[in-house]
């Protein structure tokens, strides 16, 4: 023991030495010390202080801490990051409908000959712009079905009327169009795959339980690793926070809190927001206390889960093996696929209303 | 891609300057026959003389192109026989010397970018035909330009030497015991054609033994693949009919196209061979012994490779080249078994992925889709498909060589033109444009990402009209290169923008001409 | 040995101990029979010198510190192995994450049933050996008081922190009916744990007894300053034999009391200061304990609660009406 400490004990023998050698005087012990403070609050500072100005905005009853911060300077460089393609200048109409003029036409049968071709040039720039047609149309035969692209691609289209004609309660206006996910990459940058179920580990140990590492779906928190699947896909109940004083028959659990929390951070990174945008965060489960915002994220909720049942999943044989997730699964949506850090997309602007084949309704 | 590329980066030797006035002397001449003349002019083809002795915008001949070497720009002089400037005081001897041993009237040597350690093979009869196929050009007056060599290497020490070790000392003597045919082939590649220049595996030791023959070697940051007959990784697989296809065309059913420095080559040189010549070089190569140019990889290292790659050729390959990487016959190349794909180096897939392709006979015009993507997934789509499907090369393309190659590949389809739109060249397809009478220039004008494809559709239909005669091909690259200054004026575009809508042009104007708008 | 004090006075400015008291090793009083010998020869160490006292050893081991520091040792390896084990067995990776790694107590399903290993198991076990080890180590911190005829104060207050740890780990599962209920074994997920409790049971901060937790635990650290800072600012004047100055006031004690006197009127004695902070501390886990036991179990939503006792405000509304959507449509999702 003593043999393993002494390379330290010299060293602080030497210190011991050098601190007597300071305290001889005073100055000198006094400098020491302030250089340790300066040092200190150097760190303290240039650590975590950011460089004004920060902008307050207030979004709730005056001393409950619901504000947001805002540094514009920080804020620049994402607006620089989430904008929208020029337009695509109009073109008249062909006076014909596309089902007429062309073969093979399924879902923007009824558009107008011409508006459907603009259309389509729309979507190679929002999806594969490097790729163009080419990525979803086989260059020998337009007409042709024979990449599973295009197949995707049809129940992509049905899916973005979807949302912009019976999901106004969740997009309002603003509505989506392709390039709102995409933004010129052919599977959107943020999606999620189904992780393999807890418990799923192998062997002895215990591995694989959906908490415990650095999980970036909730915020590298370890809330949860997944809270994607029994929200966002299955309906397993979000709300756990008692509603009574007293217990009357709550029984969530705090784990299922914890997977709560989770998708809940997720809603904060993928929106750019902290809790305090929809919530008053004495006590998160009340709707009166928090703010509208949280109406929106609800339908939101409801939505995600719609589009990923009915047009996600069964997508999900169309796909190379490439594509999908560890457990086999098609890739799913979730609030970063669209928001992608803005609390609106694209910060509110919208280009819906130049493209109108994508907020017609779906066919019956 | 130039000429000079193709011989830039692979003599790291010293260099001369070749900036001494030259004497001026009269040469006595006799008339040549037509014969003659009609023999040289199809060695020159054979020599692929042109592809350095002209610069864009001189004329044929009359040099004036920089070659880039590692250690300056080499200049390509005048070779029309012009007697000041050009090598019209040329004797039969003088012409000799300097075509079989790179020495020149005045005794300098000079630099081997001339490939006269191929050109020492040739027959004096063959030599004295190209020389009298050029001096019956008309000599044009064209100064050489400066050699711009850096100090140390103006020095010509050390050519001597590697003249004497890597220059054969004999002209070609057929074998005895091989048929006429792959002795003429035998002539050709190892002689005017020069293909070791590139495809030699140690191509810095020129034409000597040691220097690994058509085995395949790195050439100005592309790789010339193996031309020895193994089957995975040379020309095993493809028949003497697919290799004719490919020298006639540039193309064949089951090689694809050709890229690179050898559509040139293939552009003005062995598409003005005889099919005999070419049949012989193709038999020819087709009976050398087999040479491996690597182990094939089939390793756990493939399968990461795989992993890591294929969402990669997913988005930005497999639509085109498919899932199976077959690609659609002659419409797109398969990257399965294809040659270049093959190669020891992944430089061809990478420069290709990087510039794209232009179109060629049936196979449609590739967008330089690596303009999109970044080095490290270039890097790993292209490990990919060099180890997908049969495909075994060794997964050696990474982001730092990917990068390398990005700052040297600049091509119309990629969007990174240091000098602007290139010039249209002078062809029926320009004629048609500059005619306003037919309206398709106005059309072509007018095209904007919105009407991109109602407006290919009438451009095409106009053409098919105005001027059926010109190809599938040319019209696809020719109207790229007319819309490219267009899209350029366009406000309000985003670079990468830019690039999107002319190959979305370019898309458009080859579907239109391949389903004639059967859709 | 040189008198630094009277040369310098300015001793206790300084970081850390100056002075290192080395005379002839001292093994403390005989043992009385059914107690072990000690264990090790004495030796002086200047590092450990600056922070404490330079004499190391001898250590009183006995049974059972050794089955203590044994069965510390089995949960310590359950919970890095399994740790070990959620990042592949990667060294490199265990370490990079070791933050967020975790040891995770059963799914609420498991109820209070005993859950296969790889699911709960591991954390029930570790939490078995964990607990016995620690209850033993109180064992030893007591017996060892009294066989130096010591109060036993310090077992005490350990026992008020094994109190919080047996509330959050054992007792609140079983009165729960879950092991889930449990808290995880790891750095950032036990913390995670404490958020999600506290979003779960309608914000902790309304829970009075952790509002009293929360006083004692800043009221500790306020008279540990208090504490440390005096004493060190009388050292000059042999202010740390606080015991000698006790029942024989000197000039420390008289200008220690002094200045709090000036300062504020009232003056702890040298012996009442440790009483105060033996409280404090012994009350922070005890409070604390009384209120997680109490979330869940007995109350569901801290805020209502607070609201209903009126020690929590109802804010006023500043936006229009915003009805639960959940309701207009009948469904609770």
């Amino acid at each position: 023991m003593r043999a393993l400490t002494a390379p330290l004990e010299l060293v602080a023998l030497a210190l011991r030495r050098s601190i007597a050698g300071i305290a001889a005087h005073p100055w000198l012990t006094r400098a020491w010390i302030a250089g340790l403070i300066a040092i200190a609050l150097l760190f303290a500072f240039g650590s975590t202080l950011e460089r004004f100005p920060v902008t307050s905005v207030q979004l709730g009853y005056r001393g409950t801490a619901m504000e947001a911060e805002y540094n514009p300077r920080l804020l620049q460089p994402q607006f620089e990051a989430n904008r929208l393609l020029p337009t695509l200048p109009a073109v008249p109409d062909a006076g014909r409908s596309s089902a007429t003029a062309y073969h093979n036409i399924k879902v923007l049968q009824t558009a107008d000959a011409n508006q459907f071709l603009r259309q389509m040039g729309a979507f190679a720039n929002w999806i594969n712009p490097a790729a163009g047609c080419a990525y979803c149309h086989s260059l020998n035969n337009m007409a042709s079905d024979s990449l599973y692209t295009k197949t995707v691609t049809r129940r992509m289209i049905q899916m973005t009327r979807e949302i912009n004609t019976n999901w106004k309660s969740h997009v309002g206006g603003i509505g989506v169009t392709c390039y709102t996910c995409h933004r010129g990459n052919s599977i959107p940058k943020e999606v999620w795959f189904t992780e393999p179920p807890p418990g799923a580990g192998h062997g002895l140990a215990e591995t694989g339980t959906g908490q415990g590492g650095p999980d970036k779906a909730s915020g590298l928190t370890t809330l949860a690793s997944d809270p994607f699947t029994p929200f966002l896909l299955n309906a397993m109940p979000i709300r756990v926070t008692g509603t009574s004083d007293l217990n009357i028959g709550n029984n969530a659990s705090t784990k299922q809190a914890e997977w709560t929390y989770g998708l809940m951070m997720h809603f904060a990174t993928s929106l750019g927001v902290a809790c305090t945008y929809c919530h008053n965060t004495n006590n998160f489960a009340s709707w009166d206390q928090g703010t509208p915002n949280r109406v929106p994220a609800w339908y939101g909720i409801k939505m995600v889960r719609n589009l990923n049942r009915n047009y996600m999943l069964p997508l999900t044989d169309v796909f190379p093996a490439g594509r999908k997730g560890p457990t086999g699964d098609v890739a799913k949506i979730n609030c970063a696929t669209c928001h992608q850090g803005a609390y609106k997309p694209f910060y509110g602007a919208s280009d819906l209303a130049a493209y109108p084949l994508l907020s017609q309704r779906n066919a019956p | 891609m130039t000429c000079s590329d193709r011989v830039r980066g692979f003599f790291g030797l010293a260099a001369i300057a070749l900036l001494a006035a030259l004497p001026v002397r009269s040469v006595a001449q006799d008339k040549p026959s037509a014969d003659l003349i009609a023999k040289g002019k199809y060695l020159t083809d054979m020599g692929d003389c042109v592809a350095c002795h002209a610069a864009p915008g001189y004329p044929k001949f009359a040099g004036g192109q920089y070659m880039q070497m590692p250690f300056g720009d080499i200049s390509t002089p005048n070779i029309t026989p012009d007697k000041e400037t050009g090598i019209g005081y040329y004797t039969d001897d003088d012409f000799i010397r300097l075509m079989q041993r790179g020495i020149r009237p005045n005794g300098q040597r000079i630099y081997p970018a001339m490939p006269y350690p191929w050109y020492a093979t040739v027959p004096k009869s063959d030599l004295l035909a190209i020389k009298a196929y050029l001096f019956s050009l008309k000599p044009v007056h064209a100064p050489r330009l400066e050699n711009k060599i850096w100090f140390p290497f103006t020095f010509r020490a050390g050519i001597a030497l590697w003249d004497a070790v890597f220059v054969p000392s004999e002209e070609f003597k057929p074998d005895p015991s091989k048929s006429a045919e792959i002795n003429r082939g035998a002539y050709i590649v190892g002689g005017l054609e020069h293909c070791g220049t590139c495809h030699n595996h140690r191509n810095l030791l020129g034409n000597s033994p040691l220097a690994g023959l058509v085995e395949g070697g790195a050439i100005t940051r592309w790789y010339a693949p193996n031309l020895r007959p193994d089957n995975l990784t040379g020309i095993g697989r493809f028949s003497v009919d697919d290799l004719v296809s490919y020298f006639k065309y540039g193309h064949s059913k089951s090689m694809g196209t050709v890229a690179g420095p050898m559509s040139e080559t293939v552009d003005e040189s062995t598409a003005y061979l005889t099919d005999s010549d070419l049949h012989a070089i193709s038999v020819y190569l087709k009976s050398l012994p087999v040479v491996q140019a690597y182990t094939p990889v089939d390793s756990r290292y493939r399968q990461d490779a795989m992993a890591a790659g294929r969402q990669v050729y997913l988005s930005h390959c497999a639509s085109c080249h498919q899932d199976n990487g077959r690609g659609v016959s002659e419409r797109i190349p398969a990257l399965d078994g294809n040659g270049m794909v093959l190669a020891a180096g992944p430089q061809d897939v990478i420069r290709i992925v990087l510039g794209g392709l232009e179109a060629r006979g049936p196979y449609g015009l590739m967008p330089g889709v690596g303009a999109a993507m970044t080095d490290k997934e270039i890097a790993a789509a292209t490990n990919y498909v060099r180890q997908a499907w049969s495909n075994r090369t060794p997964a050696n393309a990474d982001a730092f060589l990917v990068s390398m190659l990005r700052k040297d590949t600049h091509t119309i389809l990629n969007g990174s033109r240091p000098n602007g739109c290139p010039p249209m060249g002078e062809d029926d397809l320009a004629k048609v444009l500059d005619d306003r009478s037919n309206g398709i220039g106005t059309l072509l004008e007018q095209t904007t990402e919105a009407n991109l494809l109602q407006s290919s559709n009438a451009i095409i239909s106009k053409f098919k009209s105005v001027a059926p005669q010109i190809k599938r091909d040319q019209l696809v690259n020719g109207l790229t290169v007319a819309y490219c200054p267009i899209v350029e004026k366009m406000p309000g575009l985003k670079p990468d923008q830019r690039v999107w809508q002319l190959t979305h042009f370019a898309d458009r104007v080859y579907v239109q001409l391949t389903t004639n708008g059967a859709y | 040995m040189f008198d630094y004090r009277a040369a310098f006075g300015l001793e206790y400015q300084n970081l850390f101990n100056r002075t290192h008291v080395a005379g002839p090793f001292d093994d403390g009083p005989a043992l009385i029979l059914g107690n072990e010998n000690r264990r090790g020869r004495p030796w002086t160490s200047i590092l450990l010198g600056f922070i404490g006292s330079a004499q190391v050893g001898p250590f009183y081991l006995g049974a059972v510190g050794l089955a203590s520091i044994v069965f510390g040792f089995i949960a310590f390896e359950i919970i890095g192995l399994n740790m070990l084990a959620s990042v592949n067995w990667d060294p490199v990776q265990f370490i990079r994450q070791l933050p967020w790694l975790a040891l995770e107590p059963p799914a609420p399903a498991y109820g209070l049933h005993i859950p296969p290993l790889a699911q709960g198991g591991w954390w029930l076990m570790a939490g078995f050996f964990l607990t016995l080890s620690i209850l033993l180590w109180w064992v030893r911190v007591y017996q060892r008081a009294r066989a130096l005829g010591m109060g036993t104060h310090v077992a005490w207050a350990f026992a008020s922190a094994i109190w919080l740890y047996l509330v959050d780990g054992f007792i609140r599962p079983l009165l729960m009916g879950s092991w889930g209920e449990g808290v995880p074994f790891g750095i950032f997920p036990h913390l995670d744990w404490t958020a999600a409790l506290s979003v779960r049971y309608g914000n902790l901060y309304y829970d009075p007894f952790h509002m009293l937790s929360i006083v004692f635990l800043y009221g500790s650290t306020l008279l540990f300053a208090m504490h440390g800072g005096t004493i060190l600012a009388v050292g000059r004047y042999w202010g740390e034999r606080e015991i000698e100055l006790t029942t024989d006031r000197g000039t420390a004690a008289e200008r220690a009391g002094l200045f709090w006197r000036w300062i504020m009127g009232f003056n702890a004695s040298y012996e009442s200061i440790h009483r105060w902070a033996w409280w404090f501390a012994v009350l922070c886990t005890l409070t604390g304990g009384i209120g997680i036991l109490l979330t869940g179990t007995v109350v569901d939503n801290w805020y209502l609660w607070g609201v209903k006792h009126g020690i929590a405000p109802m804010y006023p509304r500043v936006y229009p009406m915003i009805p639960d959507p959940g309701h207009l449509r009948g469904v609770l999702q």
